[in-house]
């Protein structure tokens, strides 16, 4: 088994493309495990039909049972998050579940034990089969919720029970460098970082290489959207060459490489120039996954 | 010396540390080693942080992983806790009799 992650810093980089790609690049057996739990789009990019789904809980909710409440308002007085709102008829007070931060202050504060707990559903883990090929694992957290690393965890525990020895797990980690960043990466053999060729894409994928330099995973430099700005694409090389990450890949932008997701496929069917360097760009991934399982010790040596 | 190993199956090293379902707590002092379920492994907020301390709490010194996020790497550190590199999938035993050597 081997998981690959693709990850960016900046959103919109193009990650959950180039993770369709690759998986489809890889072919039916591998799975994809969308991490972008706030706002998933593995689905769109491979054409998913939901086979499986599963309620996710993250704690407890809040509950104040109206007939027990004495109005007397100390649970709103106790919540700093403004989530406790008299009722409807003034006579008792409400949690606002968007609200409320599970913290229990009101629990405490509240003489008449009004306040009692119940299982809050904060998101969905799904399953799905694709369109394109692979096995997709998902998620969504509800809005306003958070614990979405805990989720991605759920993610990653989700598409490892599907794998089998010689399965690859596309992993499409989230934008940014928080927990369900860190929960993506964790345990990857490989990091494929997606840079745009941009100023702030840059800069959010130096940030996602300090990450991976403290969390020692091996990676890839993949440039996105090249082709716009000489001396960006040229940083964009710099800072990969600096971080000692190689380049597997440089994909121009080009229209094209949005008309191929539009009629339903992947980057990897993209004909053209665009489309070479896309394939370019996966064929070095997957030389850098094959030097890894060569590397490994569970013997997956596999040609 | 204790050394303390995340694990999920509480056979091999886990390749996570703040969310592995348990520890593996090994005193130099005593044969063999122990496994206790890691109670952060659901929590909602710091597993990390609060695996770092669940260790802590232990009298754990060295902790063998094959990686820590940075906030629970900024924890053990507090802590005084040494953190040193193990291969994910490693068998227990054969990562604990290695250590008689250290």
């Amino acid at each position: 088994m081997m998981t690959i992650a693709v990850a960016s810093g900046k959103g919109g980089a193009g990650k959950t493309s180039f993770a369709a790609a690759l998986a489809a690049s890889i072919g039916p057996g591998s799975i994809v495990a969308d991490c972008d739990v706030d706002a998933a789009n593995g689905a769109i990019a491979l054409g998913g039909s939901i086979t499986r789904r599963e309620d996710y809980f993250a704690g407890p909710g809040y509950r104040i049972d109206a007939s027990a409440c004495t109005g007397c308002g100390a649970c709103a007085g106790a919540c700093r998050f403004e989530a406790i709102k008299p009722s409807a008829d003034g006579r008792s007070y409400r949690i606002v579940p968007e609200l409320c931060e599970r913290c229990g202050a009101c629990v405490d504060r509240c003489i008449a034990r009004a306040i009692g707990t119940f299982e809050k559903k904060a998101g969905e883990l799904f399953v799905s089969q694709t369109r394109i090929g692979p096995t997709l694992v998902h998620a969504e957290l509800e809005p306003g919720e958070d614990t979405s690393g805990k989720l991605v965890r759920k993610v990653r525990e989700g598409s490892t029970a599907l794998a089998g020895a010689d399965t690859a797990i596309v992993v499409d980690a989230p934008p940014g460098i928080g927990c369900p960043v860190i929960a993506s990466l964790s345990g990857c053999d490989l990091v494929v970082v997606v840079v745009e060729a941009s100023v702030s894409g840059i800069k959010d994928a130096e940030r996602l290489i300090e990450l991976l330099d403290s969390m020692k995973r091996p990676a890839v430099g993949v440039i996105n959207k090249a082709g716009l700005n000489a001396p960006m694409d040229t940083r964009a090389k710099a800072v990969l060459e600096r971080a000692g990450l190689p380049l597997a890949g440089e994909i121009p932008f080009d229209p094209a490489l949005r008309s191929v997701e539009e009629s339903g496929k992947t980057w990897k069917d993209v004909k053209g120039a665009a489309g070479d360097s896309v394939r370019k760009a996966l064929a070095s991934v997957k030389g850098a996954m094959a030097g890894i399982a060569r590397k490994s010790d569970h013997g997956q040596g596999k040609e | 010396m204790k050394y303390g190993i995340p694990t999920d199956d509480g056979r091999t090293v886990s390749a996570v540390f703040g969310r592995a379902k348990s520890f593996a707590i090994y005193d130099e002092a005593v044969p063999g080693f122990s496994i206790v379920e890691n109670e952060g492994a659901n929590s909602e907020h710091g597993a990390g942080t609060g695996a770092a301390a669940f260790l802590a709490d232990k009298g754990v010194r060295i902790v063998l992983a094959p990686e820590v996020g940075p906030k629970a790497a900024e924890a053990l550190k507090a802590g005084g806790i040494e953190t040193r590199s193990a291969s994910a999938g490693l068998e227990l035993t054969a990562l604990i009799s290695s250590l008689g050597s250290s």
